[in-house]
């Protein structure tokens, strides 16, 4: 078993989510979800649809406040913040990684890696120099100037890694990314995550419905009705990058 | 986000959609330029009769007498010609009530710093002149030698009319070019003409006059004088009275202040100067009117016209502006996905808001610009066709680029903070 910090970066107690409080047609979506991941985590979050997979993203992503519970990310209380404290939280320690790759229309591959530093308030030279290097390491660096309608899905997703990275966030939360793409192009993605997570480190949470693509991870919790019913680790399960 | 990469997303938003933009803008387009050519069509005309009037002299001064208690036109009747009183009775003043040469005398001393000229004229009349077969028609105007300053009169040979002359009643005359060529049929030049005579036969009398100088003839609107053009002739006011029998003293006389005279207030003391020699009598004053004080109430009328007009061509500017608030909307609805992925990544509202009301802006700084281009251009033509030099207003290009942008913001503000308040749940699922 590897070794991690002590102080999980997401670190959930009691999360509850409820829809329409208060009225006729009040849904509670998740029942109190405990959740602790550590740095260096590649965790998938498995699920049908319904299962509550996208309400618990939603929250973990900081897009979301839960109805009740705790939620820590990296040291930082969640549920204290207010709107634009959202979005800082949201700008430094969270990276997306889209199913439909969400990637800014008429910009370019550069520009919109460059995105979430320009929100961070990043020189243009830092940010053009920061954006060059990931898309180089995507393998995107020949494309830096095309914009998204002349990429394929593949590389629009490898550009919304870069993307995702620009900040250096505490985690990547990557939903169904490999959704919209076939199954050669859904390989390089993968071996892109297990690449960062072996080599740099970095956690990441990848939410799926995909069982299969969840079997790669080394730790896979499984979601069903707002409860966790399954939080497994498994060893040595790396697929050959 | 630095206001320069606000305006560089901003343009390229705005080049994905061109004919859009330029639609909206249009309204911006049409109301800056209607505001802008109507001001500089105004402002050319202004301009211009200004220039035209000062050339006449506006600054020049004239003392006229006048019945007490009559109705005096005013700026205020400009606008409100309901206080004239038409009921007063007219009176005719006789040789007691009239300017004197002490009065002119004193007033030249007390303002001999101010007074460059002081003019007295007396139309005597008109009359057929033969010489043979030459003809020349003239008007016979007394005068004295201070009026050669105030009416620029250039001399070709000889002299103009002095006060000497006056004093004396000489019967020596001063007269055109145009007289000198058709009296003598071209065959003296003005050289020649002097000391030659002529009579004319004005007011049942006959006045022989002896050709003391010979002045250029101006022609007042550019059109050359034909054979029946009548010209001046100047004779020594004191002669000219003396000749008609005439009482002494003046209905009138025209002043002319220094350079760099405060003409409002020459104005004020000359009028009070000369009505001050009236308090005691019971019928007539003196006043001083100018040129200049009737071009500010001529200016007055004219820029509240050019209000009241532009006023009307500033409400499509309104319906402009609804235009760019339409298209914002629309714009922000279709971008929905793209603020939700912007807010994702970090973007703040107020980052959001600002990024659309930058937009709002640039549709209407550029439609502002092309306004203000298309308002300078057809104005000037307008002023061009109308025979006034053009003069477009710096000012108002100012104020109407300025305007343009406000108007950006004002309508742009409520779709931009539509945009920001949105849920980035819900923008991020919007299809």
């Amino acid at each position: 078993m590897q070794q991690y910090d002590q102080t999980p970066l997401i670190q959930m107690r009691g999360i509850i989510k409820t829809y329409n409080v208060g009225c006729e047609n009040e849904l509670e979506i998740l029942h109190g979800i405990d959740l602790d991941v550590y740095r260096g985590e590649f965790v998938a979050i498995v699920g049908e649809s319904g299962s509550g997979k996208s309400t618990l993203m939603n929250i973990i992503g900081v897009l979301d406040q839960p109805t009740n519970g705790s939620y820590f990310l990296d040291g930082v209380d969640v549920r204290k913040a207010g709107r634009d404290e959202m979005s800082d939280v949201r700008n430094t320690k969270i990276g997306f990684i889209f199913q439909n790759f969400n990637l800014i229309g008429r910009t370019t591959a550069k520009k919109n890696v460059e995105l979430p530093m320009l929100y961070a308030g990043a020189s243009r030279k830092l940010r053009e120099e920061r954006a060059a290097e990931l898309l180089e390491m995507v393998g995107m660096g020949q494309r830096s100037g095309h914009q998204p309608s002349e990429l394929s899905g593949g590389q629009k997703q490898r550009v919304a890694i870069a993307r995702s990275l620009v900040n250096d966030p505490a985690i990547l939360l990557a939903d169904e990314p490999t959704g919209a793409l076939d199954s050669n192009t859904s390989r390089t993605v993968m071996d892109i995550f297990h690449k960062l997570h072996r080599e740099q480190g970095k956690t990441i949470v990848l939410i799926t419905h995909s069982r299969e693509l969840a079997a790669e991870c080394p730790r896979i919790i499984t979601l069903k009705d707002g409860n966790i019913i399954d939080d497994h680790r498994q060893e040595g399960h790396y697929v050959s990058v | 986000m630095s206001v320069f990469e606000n305006v560089r997303l901003a343009l390229s938003s705005l080049m994905a959609n061109k004919l859009r933009a330029l639609l909206t803008m249009l309204g911006i387009i049409i109301g800056i330029g209607s505001v802008i050519t109507i001001v500089t069509i105004g402002d050319s005309l202004t301009g211009s009769l200004n220039a035209e009037m000062s050339g006449f002299g506006a600054r020049n001064v004239t003392v006229n007498i006048e019945q007490k208690d009559m109705p005096m036109f005013t700026d205020d009747m400009a606008s409100d010609d309901s206080s004239f009183d038409y009921s007063y009775e007219y009176v005719e003043p006789t040789s007691k009530d009239f300017l004197t040469d002490e009065m002119i005398a004193s007033y030249r001393k007390t303002f001999s710093s101010v007074i460059e000229a002081i003019s007295v004229t007396e139309n005597i009349g008109s009359a057929k002149l033969t010489n043979g077969r030459y003809k020349a028609n003239v008007t016979l105007v007394g005068t004295n030698a201070d009026n050669a300053v105030l009416e620029k009169i250039q001399m070709l040979s000889g002299r103009y009319v002095t006060d000497a002359d006056s004093r004396t009643g000489r019967a020596v005359g001063v007269v055109s070019d145009l007289f000198v060529k058709r009296y003598f049929g071209g065959k003296v030049t003005p050289q020649q003409a002097l000391g030659k005579s002529f009579a004319a036969d004005v007011g049942g009398k006959n006045l022989r006059l002896y050709i003391c100088g010979v002045y250029q003839y101006k022609q007042p609107d550019g059109k050359p004088g034909n054979a029946d053009t009548e010209t001046n002739v100047y004779l020594p006011i004191g002669t000219a009275k003396q000749s008609m029998q005439s009482p002494a003293g003046y209905r009138t006389l025209t002043v002319r202040p220094k350079q760099d005279t405060d003409s409002a207030k020459f104005l004020r003391d000359t009028g009070t100067y000369f009505s001050s020699f009236y308090t005691r009598n019971p019928k007539f004053t003196a006043t001083a009117s100018s040129m200049e004080s009737m071009l500010k109430s001529m200016n007055k009328m004219l820029g509240n016209v050019k209000l009241g007009i532009s006023a009307v061509a500033a409400i499509s500017l309104l319906v402009g502006g609804i235009g760019v608030m339409n298209i914002m909307m629309v714009s922000v609805t279709e971008r929905t996905r793209e603020i939700g992925v912007r807010m994702a990544l970090g973007a703040k509202g107020r980052v959001i808001r600002f990024q659309f009301i930058v937009e709002a802006m640039i549709i209407c700084l550029i439609g502002g610009i092309i306004g203000v281009v298309l308002g300078v251009s057809l104005g000037s033509i307008g002023a061009t066709l109308m025979k006034f030099p053009a003069k477009p207003s710096i000012p108002a290009i100012l104020i109407a680029v300025a305007f343009s942008m406000g108007i950006g913001v004002f309508f742009g503000y409520y779709p931009a903070n539509n945009a920001s308040k949105l849920d980035p749940i819900e923008a991020l699922r919007y299809e």
